[in-house]
């Protein structure tokens, strides 16, 4: 018996949490037929579909979301749309917020316009950040809780979660909102904090901690992440919000003294700077409603890191040429780091 | 490491003494030693313990005095000609010893990883380089005592949860290794021979054997990386995927020599069950945890002779 297949459209599936969610569907999904849609700017790369890019269940397609001419006959083809495709840093958004609002915000409406005319659609999964509740001092933030974000990033963010929303309240689109904590894995471009401190320690560089490295954040590993994802699909209600959080609160100078553990390298490498303006605290989810459903973390965070760390000494390949010459990478980092060393 | 404790058994051993040299310094170190054994360095800043590995008792109670965090677990007899003759250390303190350690890391209820130390000769003898899926059929006593170690440290993992990672090291070589084996004992023979101590014949055994050789530098480097990030319960070849032959290795030597050496043949030095070629598999431990070996089989060859040279001009210093 064959089955139709379902086709699956994923934006800025080139991405670090887009391409682990299009390889571990594309294996965990043998009738899913899925288009990646990505615009390959700095943190989207080719190296992370290789695994499905002979595949005959995938095909990719370079564009940008916010080109209705190229984003919307994919939208409309589509069972399912899981929406990835964002400007995802806070430090490049305290930089140059423009590009985060065009693609975050204006994107996101161009894809949802789409999905208005979309006959076959079942979800738009809409994947949003817990940074839209700004910082928590304490407590674990609820779907329900008032949302306080507080840099150009996640107020972005923010803006795409509620007008997805408002596409299922005014039009009926079957969107659902995912708002999971912060990400960890393989595949992670090295200016997120896990992969930079990694990857400088695998090179004995100093480790540039932000001011007094106790701000908290609750690490997801991405596989949990799509396990997530892939369960809210099937079993969601649409016009819901879910929060996906790994329930591993840790603080950044922790963690920062674990990566530097897991590769063998002194603490002497540890190198405080300058805090980030408006550096939110802490941010905790309550993940009760999540969990409802049957979804539980299955990578305990110690395993977790130790196998991104063996990832990133065992892939370096991937990510040098990335650091030593990849011009979006060295023109941030200069920006970000090259003036902030603390005396 | 700030909690971390890190224990070494087999510490006097010759990947012992290279594993407490890379660790010195990175957290308290506790190393046990045979009772009666070789005398520990005592200038390093290393807890030494006298432990029977045959008595559980006394490994419980090692145990239970140093609440290690992490356990390298190297001591054993080691793979010599006399296991052709004397089958019975290497099945008792290998696998009694293993066995010994993992129930003692269980009956403490502490969480602790540990490092167990299988072999290549757990795999059947074969032309083709062996990855870690090979059969599991060995060729000498030694290999079959060091499978079933591989084996009890699987059990520890997937029946009783135990933190236990498997390392499966193919030959290694270098400054400080017993003579007993082939490229120390070529080493030493050379060294002998430049100090005047011996006529200048070289004996030698089978010539054309084949093997993967790694500097046990590098390979205590892989264990360092195997017990950081190694998933449990999942055997890791340590190897470099080559294999040399000892012809090429002997020349490589006599190469660097400073006086001209003939080469004599041995036939006590060929051993029943030489097998032609063992080669290993390197990918896994490269794909997956980035480790590859780095210092060159010349270095390692030049650094045992130096090593050799040295041992032998203190023993003249001695007389």
């Amino acid at each position: 018996m064959t089955t139709t297949p379902v086709q699956v459209l994923v934006t800025g599936g080139a991405g670090f949490i887009g391409s682990n969610f299009v390889r571990w569907a594309h294996r965990a999904h043998p009738d899913w037929h899925i288009t990646t849609l990505d615009k390959l700017t700095y943190a989207g790369r080719m190296e992370n579909l290789a695994e499905v890019l002979e595949s005959p269940r995938h095909r990719f397609v370079k564009g940008d979301i916010a080109d209705a001419v190229i984003a919307a006959p994919l939208v409309q083809a589509a069972h399912l749309v899981v929406h990835f495709a964002a400007e995802t840093h806070v430090d490049r958004s305290i930089h140059a917020a423009g590009e985060f609002i065009h693609t975050d915000v204006f994107g996101t409406f161009v894809l949802l316009e789409a999905a208005r005319q979309a006959p076959h659609l079942r979800r738009f999964v809409q994947i949003s950040t817990d940074e839209v509740y700004g910082s928590v001092p304490e407590g674990h933030s609820r779907e329900t809780d008032e949302l306080r974000p507080r840099n150009p990033y996640s107020a972005s963010k923010a803006g795409a979660d509620r007008l997805a929303y408002s596409y299922w309240a005014t039009y009926g689109v079957p969107v659902i909102i995912t708002r999971a904590s912060n990400n960890y894995g393989p595949n992670q471009f090295p200016e997120k904090v896990i992969p930079l401190f990694i990857t400088n320690a695998i090179d004995t560089q100093p480790l540039p901690l932000y001011g007094d490295g106790l701000n908290v954040r609750d690490w997801l590993h991405v596989d949990d992440h799509c396990r997530g994802v892939d369960l809210l699909i099937e079993r969601a209600e649409n016009g819901e919000v879910y929060n996906i959080g790994g329930g591993n609160e840790v603080r950044n100078v922790d963690l920062t003294r674990r990566i530097l553990e897991l590769t063998g390298r002194p603490e002497s490498l540890i190198r405080p700077v300058a805090d980030r303006l408006g550096h939110d605290r802490r941010y905790a989810l309550d993940t009760a409603k999540l969990r409802g459903l049957g979804w539980t973390p299955e990578v305990p965070f110690d395993t977790g890191l130790a196998a991104t760390v063996a990832w990133y000494r065992a892939n370096e390949r991937w990510w040098r040429p990335i650091k030593e010459q990849d011009p979006a990478y060295r023109a941030f980092h200069d920006a970000q780091y090259g003036s902030r060393s603390q005396a | 490491m700030p909690h971390d404790v890190l224990l070494v058994t087999g510490a006097t051993g010759f990947a012992g003494g290279h594993l407490l040299d890379r660790l010195a310094d990175r957290a308290p170190l506790v190393a046990w030693h045979r009772p009666g054994g070789t005398p520990p360095d005592p200038a390093r800043h290393i807890d030494w313990m006298p432990v029977n590995l045959l008595d559980a008792a006394d490994v419980a109670r090692a145990i239970e005095e140093a609440t290690p965090t992490h356990i390298y677990h190297l001591g054993g007899a080691p793979q010599v000609a006399s296991s052709f003759t004397s089958v019975l250390p290497h099945l008792k303190t290998n696998v009694m010893g293993t066995h010994h350690v993992l129930d003692a890391v269980r009956r403490s209820g502490r969480a602790c990883r540990v490092l167990v130390v299988s072999s290549s000769q757990v795999y059947q003898v074969s032309d083709d380089p062996m990855d870690e899926d090979a059969p599991l059929v060995p060729s000498t006593p030694y290999g079959l005592s060091k499978l079933a170690q591989d084996q009890l440290a699987e059990r520890a993992w997937r029946e009783d949860g135990l933190d236990v990672v498997i390392a499966r090291p193919f030959n290694h070589a270098g400054p400080r290794q017993a003579a007993e084996f082939v490229v120390s004992s070529f080493a030493r023979q050379i060294a002998r021979i430049e100090a005047g101590l011996a006529p200048p014949q070289l004996k030698v055994g089978n010539l054309d054997a084949r093997r993967d050789m790694t500097d046990v530098r590098d390979v205590v480097e892989a264990y360092d990386v195997l017990m950081r990030l190694a998933p449990a319960g999942r055997p890791f070849n340590i190897c470099s995927g080559r294999a040399w032959k000892i012809r090429d290795l002997l020349e490589e030597l006599l190469h660097v020599a400073r006086t001209p050496i003939d080469v004599v043949v041995d036939e006590a030095r060929l051993r029943p069950s030489d097998v032609p070629v063992v080669q290993g598999d390197a990918t896994r431990m490269r794909g997956e945890l980035g480790w590859a070996p780095r210092i060159r089989v010349e270095q390692m060859l030049s650094d045992t002779l130096e090593w050799w040279r040295a041992e032998t001009r203190a023993a003249l210093g001695r007389r």
